[in-house]
């Protein structure tokens, strides 16, 4: 099940610039990490992705990881994936709230993302990348400030691709679900997985501050019950 | 005549009831002879006016300051006077509280009408003028109202620059419509902006005047709730310093006890700071920061100070941050043998 766009228009600027200039640093960083050799690239990984182990110990890059590990990520799909949720969510969201605002509030869930991992999975030794912390908590704005939304999402039925309208509360349910169980998992039996799905979970959290980012006009609509 | 047979003939008439004529004579004598003690004498029985009497009492009192009958009359007339003066003095007091009664009570017309009466009286209150400053719907009546204000208060610096302020929308329309925007006042905001859309200063800026008409008429039909702009500074400065605070528990490891770091900490302030500075120049908001640092008398600074505002707030929260970050950076190195990856 694969988000393909939401088919709201934006309402106030037409042009996301936020949300594109994230996809093209992304993919800049991506098409970088492809120009480096494997063990050099474990070594960025290792030394500026996120290691719930390092934070705890006060070791490593500390608050800097946090950040960087938002922009690597591990290969074409893991990238490609990230940002067309980034696209099809933050659109909408960066609408909502005015650019800079809302690279603050990605900055905040990626953060969050990492906390989380750090909170409940604190001997993990795999350095976490990726910008799926901070999309979930993209995700989660979403789901608070357009619970109507519809996203076209591509399905496969018998391997036949159906593209419906998904109603964005179901969408980002599911996927807020899906996270729970692998979540316990690695947080009762100490499983780790290739996948941070507490950092998904903490992003998402991190969707309650979205209110202390939304332009003035769009804040008002949302407390007054109209659509943002 | 001689100033004895007209004064002789001033008394048969006042004797006589002719008030009128007496009072006609005796003006004249004290006209020609201004210490004529008993011309002016018989005036303060004849005068309409009650400070006329006083008066008359006056000069006789100074022409004779031996005259027992014009001291108590003047007594009297003084002590009526005085009364009278208190009682008119409750009067406006009753008449201004209920004004502010109904100002509080949300019955503004009425408190309009009320205060427009008690202005026009004579004696009335810095208060009255300071109300009618505040509630009035239109421009010049408030400058007016500030003015007098100002005339019984002059020392009064906060009313001193609000009538600056008053006086600058009066040559700035757009700043009008945005300080009624400001308030939530949308109808009054749609028309100043109507206004200055025919102001052939602002034909350059049609375009967004024309779409700001369209988005508060599109708020009104909509019934958009309207959030103060303070809310929204406290709302927008609140973010900034929560990213921060994440970062820096990353920093040091989930525990602030473990590894002391005052400076990184004390780091929240000036991105407090910043935040709200960058709020503020994100909305336009009526604040006197505006005033003390650009002298700025309109709604939210003009688009230079905001700018200017907006970059001093975003050094702000970039300099701790940065701090932050060359902290992460240092200890990276530290702890890395072969630093470069």
């Amino acid at each position: 099940m694969l988000p393909l766009n939401d088919t709201q228009p934006n309402r106030y600027n037409s042009v996301p610039l936020m949300t594109i200039c994230l996809i093209a640093v992304n993919t800049f960083i991506l098409i970088w990490e492809y120009s480096l050799p494997a063990p050099r690239l474990q070594r960025l990984f290792d030394l500026f992705g996120s290691t719930p182990s390092l934070i705890w110990n006060r070791q490593g890059a500390g608050m800097l990881s946090t950040l960087t590990s938002m922009f690597l990520h591990g290969g074409f799909f893991h990238l490609a994936g990230n940002m067309l949720f980034l696209w099809v969510f933050g659109r909408r969201v960066e609408d909502a709230c005015g650019s800079m605002r809302f690279l603050l509030f990605y900055l905040l869930a990626g953060a969050s993302a990492d906390l989380m991992t750090a909170l409940a999975l604190p001997q993990a030794t795999l350095p976490g990348i990726g910008a799926s912390g901070a999309i979930f908590g993209v995700m989660g704005a979403y789901l608070l400030l357009f619970p109507g939304g519809r996203i076209r999402t591509l399905w496969f039925i018998s391997f036949i691709p159906t593209w419906p309208q998904i109603r964005a509360f179901w969408f980002v349910l599911y996927y807020l679900i899906v996270q729970i169980p692998p979540a316990y998992n690695s947080y009762m039996n100490g499983v780790e997985y290739d996948v941070g799905y507490w950092a998904h979970l903490g992003g998402f959290f991190a969707c309650i501050f979205i209110p202390l980012f939304m332009r003035p006009e769009a804040f008002a609509r949302y407390m007054s019950n109209v659509p943002v | 005549m001689q100033e004895d047979q007209i004064l002789q003939q001033a008394i048969s008439a006042a004797r006589a009831g002719r008030e009128l004529t007496a009072r006609d004579l005796f003006l004249d004598i004290v006209k020609a002879n201004p210490r004529s003690e008993t011309a002016w004498m018989w005036l303060t029985g004849l005068l309409d006016d009650r400070n006329d009497c006083i008066q008359a009492c006056e000069r006789v009192l100074e022409i004779n300051p031996a005259n027992e009958h014009a001291r108590r009359y003047l007594t009297r007339l003084l002590g009526e006077k005085q009364k009278e003066q208190a009682a008119e003095k409750l009067r406006l007091h009753e008449q201004l509280r209920r004004a502010q009664e109904l100002i509080r009570a949300g019955s503004h017309q009425e408190a309009l009408i009320l205060l427009r009466e008690l202005t026009r009286e004579a004696g009335v209150s810095a208060e009255a003028w300071d109300l009618l400053a505040q509630i009035a719907p239109e421009m010049d009546e408030k400058i007016l109202a500030l003015e007098k204000f100002l005339e019984l208060n002059p020392e009064q610096a906060q009313a001193r620059e609000e009538l600056q302020r008053l006086r600058h929308f009066q040559g700035h329309p757009l700043d009008l419509a945005a300080m009624y925007e400001e308030q939530g006042n949308l109808d009054r905001a749609i028309t100043a902006y109507g206004l200055a859309s025919m102001d052939p200063r602002l034909k350059d800026q049609w375009d967004s005047i024309y779409w700001k008409i369209v988005q508060l008429e599109n708020l009104r039909q909509e019934n958009i709730a309207h959030i103060s702009p303070a809310v929204s500074v406290a709302r927008l400065a609140a973010g900034p310093p929560i990213l921060y605070l994440l970062l820096l528990m990353v920093q040091v490891g989930l525990n602030p006890f473990a590894e002391p770091a005052p400076l990184l900490w004390l780091g929240i302030l000036p991105v407090f700071m910043g935040g709200f500075m960058v709020a503020l120049a994100s909305i336009r908001s009526r604040h006197r920061l505006w005033y003390i640092l650009f002298k700025d008398l309109g709604a939210g600074g003009s688009p230079s100070a905001r700018a200017w505002m907006s970059l001093a707030g975003w050094a702000l929260i970039l300099l701790p941050h940065a701090a932050l970050g060359l902290a992460a950076l240092n200890r990276l190195i530290d702890s890395t043998p072969q630093f470069v990856p």
